[in-house]
């Protein structure tokens, strides 16, 4: 009886379930919410052409750090919104909005805001296959014409960067200036080095052996805890790995489609980070977390840590330089560049010139005067503000016509989330013609500035970038991010592997990443390859 | 049926039976309309969403004007690289949990059996304080307690000349630990509900088994875990109902490059597959996948408690 | 009650075993509290355990300082206190109406229900129908779409149903209405439970956050712990801030990092002291003899 009365039940409940999904597909299926199709078709033909005498409201994306000063007005209300409104949107009978996400989550509350038609006219994330899938799905505006029409300025300071945003000959993306372009750089502590009357590294092999110097001497006075090279990762360990590649046998094709594990030479380069890992050079733990933040920066800061490879001039930006000298004045870090091929050159890779993606939705009525407002922002002397705050409160000309920074909670309580506004710029900028000038720019931190501006420079060095190519490959939209993290996997085992087993290790782990989607992310960047560089 | 024996019983026709059970009952039809309207606005509303799993999903058509793909996302998460990794290790770390059922009910009763207030009144306070704090905050304690080398416990244990031991860096560490910090996060919580369960039993049981001269033992075998029983019964089925889900927060906080062959799970690998890559069909077809088989365990599970136990959720 | 030998070398077991287990439950806390209170060099040189070094309150300062985090803890006091209303309401309404024997259709509405723990198709499902419901930027959409958790609902009703029918039949003859029997006899008896269940929802709103990442965009109306889980996550050096690479903002210290979230916890740590007086055993004792 109680069977037949459940199993009567279970029907019910999936007829009522299937009737429920069937009616909210046809009461929803013309919602305005959600189809935008018809949006998506107009703005690709014409750009909008709203009436000059309408005051319009332009939304913009800004991000939220959460790290405004206690006291000091909120991120969309204050000195930099103010300076905007007043200079350009009064003069072109605009409101210019802001529109708050969160720094956290920005890429799914982004998704969630164009899902909704309800995102901002200007958008921006640093999350690619995001990007790609808004390119592929249609729903950004091409931006092209409006630029050729309005936008001077930018096309003059993001010279180097537009190119990047072209997909299918169509400016989809306005991709931000990365002004220093060096990823990461190597830096060493100077005075266990003069300790122990070592020079400066300037090869490979010069650096392992004063790892192998500080285990055995330890000048730091650790007592035995002393990790020569810290700081592990596939991303940081790049500049090593590559003074091992064949660089004559990689053709520019390779060194775009191949990955990383497979390209001639590299097995020599993680094989190295595996002996060290076995003579006790390395931090013995690197790969238990991806946030550095607090173990590498006490690490620093006791003095433990001999070297690492983290990003250009993290130490000073992240503070742990300057703890460091609190703790022991006599502590010195230096600049270095030390990983080099047989024949004395130190590839490494760097960073393209573009940092976030700047979009227009498609469905968004107001791209022309999207791109005014960019092409505003490109003005030298608007930028002059927007990166340094007020001549006199918050910084100084110097007589090279450099700004710099005064070291004051003015200025900090002014500027600690400039970049944000910002945003067609990664990294201050102060000259089209002199890069030399903005690297100086960016040393802001005026008690480390030697150390910044030889940190830029040496992270430069014969720096490479990728190849572009701009035909979007479906494998790497799915597989790169699940292949990131295999990347992790793949650095732990084979750097923790026995040095006997280190060959069997690699040469599986390598077949599994190729099997879960390398290879299919090869061939469809090698196929994109020859059809880009076909014209 | 009830109706029938109020008929033969009082001797009324069978329209002033209707009569008689709607004036008793009409209040229950009026309280339940609020909450199915809840459900059916805010849970069985979105559900529809549901058939992105079946589509081709561009974020600007929409879920509706999507093109419909039938099972060709179900077909591509089972090819999925490390697909089955991740449900193998899902089911593993819940089945672990599952052995940990028991912790809150023996420390509700320990707690119970306890006559020194001031003390259970304390620890009470102090046992769900971890449940407070995020998974994110732990995870970043568990590296600074617990790494392999410079862990402060493996520093003590190094101290008194043992070995370190590799609580997160070797596999099967790293799935105790796993196991061990989701019942510290919890334990003390649960608790809460058991001792509100415990007050429910009546106390002249006690008082009989007292006048027979009963243990502590007996008195706990025979009066307090029956009288809980319920709980204890709808609390097992429901965690047996969701062993294909998994939180994110204490997975993906306590995950890292050494364990990943056992640590990667559903909920992160849907993160990086699904919604970093932007692929929401494929999460969404996971996330049905999960609920289809979530379903398929309860009823399981509540079958075979109503034959046990005689009763079940419902 | 008499305290024989016996009984307290089983009460001295007791509280070892549960001393242990409170201890390593408190230490994370006190490492909190003891961060807090540092100053920055000491912690960054991780020289703090247990107790404060270089003890300063700048932190708490900071903290307390900071408008938006005051006006945060306000919104999330009313917030919190406005959905357990509610959400207790909505839940005995339910659990009352699905624990009564002769309740014709209550397994199919029950088995609509348990179903709904299942199906959860995300957040843009989601997003869509508080967005057509016009409560985005409300903190109604932090208070509606989650008003009964199926969970306690299931537990709940388990508990009403324990009540023994007897009772509901005598009343019925004393000419008691559901709606009577509801608020005079069955709720007092099942005041444990109840306080229980509000404590539950309580929490889970005080601690959920992601919710209002995604609904709520004016800063007046996020709840405490979305505030603190941003400054937690924009603190860690990760892949997000190798793309931002020189406009990286300096992360948050440890120190004001803590204090956030003592400032955070201890508010729902309170509730529960203040709840304990529910937790009374024998109410039950002499309703079935009448």
């Amino acid at each position: 009886m109680r069977e037949q009365f459940r199993s009567s039940m279970i029907a019910i409940i999936a007829l009522i379930m299937v009737s429920v999904m069937v009616l909210s597909g046809c009461t929803n299926n013309n919602s305005s919410t959600e189809g935008n199709t018809d949006a998506v078709k107009e703005v690709k033909e014409t750009p909008s052409k709203e009436p000059q005498d309408e005051r319009i409201t332009l939304t913009v994306e800004l991000f939220d750090r959460n790290n405004t000063p206690s006291g000091e007005p909120p991120i969309d209300n204050n000195f930099m919104t103010k300076f905007i409104q007043q200079n350009f949107g009064e003069p072109n009978n605009i409101d210019v909005k802001f529109v708050t996400v969160p720094r956290a989550e920005e890429v799914q509350k982004l998704n969630v805001l164009m899902a909704s038609n309800s995102a901002p006219d200007i958008v921006f994330t640093y999350n690619k296959p995001t990007v790609q899938n808004y390119v592929k799905s249609g729903g950004l505006a091409d931006l092209g014409p409006i630029i050729e029409e309005h936008g001077s300025n930018l096309k003059k300071v993001l010279g180097p960067s537009l190119p990047y945003g072209v997909f299918d000959g169509k400016q989809y993306v306005i991709p931000a200036l990365r002004v220093i372009q060096s990823q990461t750089t190597t830096f060493i502590r100077k005075d266990w080095l003069d300790k122990l009357n070592l020079p400066l590294p300037q090869t490979t092999d010069e650096f392992v052996d004063a790892m192998r110097a500080f285990k055995k001497e330890d000048p730091g006075n650790t007592g035995g805890k002393v990790i020569p090279y810290s700081y592990i990762d596939v991303f940081h360990m790049m500049p090593l790995v590559n003074s091992f590649w064949k660089w004559d046998e990689i053709t520019d094709k390779d060194l775009y489609a191949v990955p990383r594990w497979q390209q001639p030479g590299s097995m020599e380069g993680y094989r190295l980070l595996n002996q060290m890992y076995n003579e006790g050079l390395l931090d013995p733990d690197f790969a238990l977390s991806d946030d550095f933040s607090q173990n590498f920066a006490q690490q620093m800061v006791n003095g433990i840590a001999g070297t690492a490879t983290p990003n250009t001039n993290e130490p000073v930006y992240n503070g742990y330089y300057e703890n460091l000298k609190a703790n022991n004045p006599d502590a010195v870090l230096e600049p270095i560049d030390p990983f080099s091929t047989p024949d004395g050159k130190h590839p490494k890779p760097i960073y393209e010139p573009i940092g976030a993606y700047l979009m227009v939705p498609a469905a968004s009525k107001n791209a022309v005067a999207a791109v005014k407002y960019l092409d505003w922002m490109s003005d030298p002397k608007n930028l002059l503000v927007l990166q340094n705050g007020e001549e006199g409160v918050s910084y100084k000309m110097t007589e090279d016509g450099l700004p710099v920074l005064l070291d004051t909670p003015e200025a900090q309580n002014l500027l600690y989330n400039y970049y944000d506004y910002a945003i067609i710029l990664n990294g201050k900028y102060v000259s089209t013609e002199d890069p030399s000038k903005n690297i100086a720019a960016n040393a802001f931190n005026l008690d480390f500035k030697d150390f910044t501006i030889k940190s830029i420079e040496a992270g430069t060095n014969e720096g490479y970038t990728l190849p572009r190519v701009d035909i979007p490959v479906d494998a790497e939209i799915k597989y790169a991010t699940i292949l990131e993290e295999k990347d992790k996997e793949i650095l732990a085992k084979i750097v923790t592997a026995k040095p006997d087993q280190f060959d069997g290790v690699y040469e599986k782990q390598v077949k599994e990443y190729m099997e879960m989607g390398g290879t299919a992310v090869m061939e469809g960047k090698m196929q994109a390859y020859d059809e880009f560089y076909k014209k | 049926m009830q109706a029938d024996v109020i008929h033969a019983k009082s001797g009324l026709t069978v329209k002033q039976d209707r009569m008689a059970v709607f004036r008793r009952q009409w209040p229950l039809y009026f309280l339940m309309i609020f909450p199915m309207v809840f459900f059916i606005v805010f849970k069985y509303a979105p559900m529809a969403g549901v058939v992105v799993a079946f589509k081709d999903y561009n974020i600007f058509k929409g879920v509706w004007a999507s093109d419909w793909v039938g099972l060709e996302v179900f077909r591509e998460i089972f090819t999925l690289p490390q697909f089955y990794r991740a449900v193998r290790n899902t089911l593993m770390l819940n089945l672990l949990g599952l052995l940990m059922f028991p912790i809150p009910i023996i420390l509700a009763i320990m707690l119970n059996e306890l006559r020194v207030q001031w003390f259970k009144r304390v620890s009470q306070t102090l046992l769900y304080l971890p449940h407070f704090i995020s998974w994110v905050i732990v995870g970043g304690m568990a590296i600074q307690l617990l790494s392999t080398n410079t862990g402060s416990i493996n520093e003590f244990i190094k101290g008194l000349g043992g070995q370190p031991i590799p609580f997160l860096e070797s596999e099967i560490m790293w799935i105790i630990t796993y196991t061990g910090a989701g019942v510290w996060h919890f334990a003390g919580w649960g608790t809460i509900l058991y001792l509100a369960a415990l007050t429910g039993i009546n106390k002249e049981l006690y008082e009989a088994a007292d006048v027979d001269g009963a243990s502590r033992w007996k008195k706990i075998w025979h009066i307090t875990l029956p009288g809980i029983k319920p709980t204890i019964i709808v609390l097992l089925i429901l965690q047996i109902g969701h062993m294909a889900d998994i939180s994110f927060e204490q997975p993906y906080s306590f995950q890292n490059g050494y364990v990943m062959d056992v640590a990667q799970v559903i909920s992160t690998y849907v993160y990086t597959v699904g919604i970093q890559s932007a692929q929401f069909a494929v999460a969404t077809a996971v996330g049905l996948f999960q609920s289809v088989i979530g379903l398929i365990l309860l009823v399981t599970a509540e079958l075979i408690s109503r034959k046990v136990n005689n009763q079940g959720i419902f | 009650m008499i305290r024989n030998s016996a009984e307290k070398v089983i009460d001295g077991v007791l509280m070892v075993c549960i001393g242990i287990f409170a201890l390593f439950c408190i230490v994370p806390m006190i490492h909190m509290f003891a961060l807090s209170f540092s100053g920055n060099r000491a912690i960054m040189s991780g020289e703090v355990f247990l107790w404060p070094v270089e003890w300063n309150i700048n932190a708490y300062q900071s903290v307390f300082g900071d408008a938006l985090m005051m006006r945060s803890l306000f919104f999330t006091i009313i917030l919190v206190s406005v959905y357990t209303a509610l959400a207790l309401v909505m839940t005995i309404m339910a659990a009352y109406a699905l624990s009564r024997r002769d309740f014709k259709g209550k397994n199919i509405m029950f088995a609509l229900i348990v179903i709904t723990m299942f199906f959860n198709p995300g957040i843009i499902p989601n997003y869509l129908l508080v967005k057509e419901l016009g409560l985005i930027n409300s903190p109604w959409s932090l208070i509606l779409p989650i008003a009964i958790n199926a969970f306690l609902l299931i537990i709940m009703k388990t508990s009403f149903a324990q009540i023994p029918s007897e009772l509901e039949d005598s009343a019925w003859m004393d000419g008691c209405g559901h709606f009577r029997f509801l608020l005079k006899i069955v709720l007092p008896l099942q005041l444990p439970i109840l306080a229980t269940i509000g404590l539950y929802s309580a929490v889970d709103r005080w601690n959920l956050f992601q919710d209002a990442l995604f609904y709520i965009s004016d800063k007046d109306q996020y709840p405490l712990q979305l505030k603190l889980y941003q400054m937690v996550i924009n603190s860690q050096v990760n892949d997000a801030t190798a793309q931002e690479g020189f406009n990286s903002s300096t992360p948050i210290p440890q120190g004001i990092q803590s204090a956030s979230i003592i400032f955070a916890t201890l508010p729902i740590l309170l509730v529960y002291p203040w709840l304990q007086k529910y937790f009374i055993s024998g109410l039950l004792v002499g309703s079935v003899k009448g």
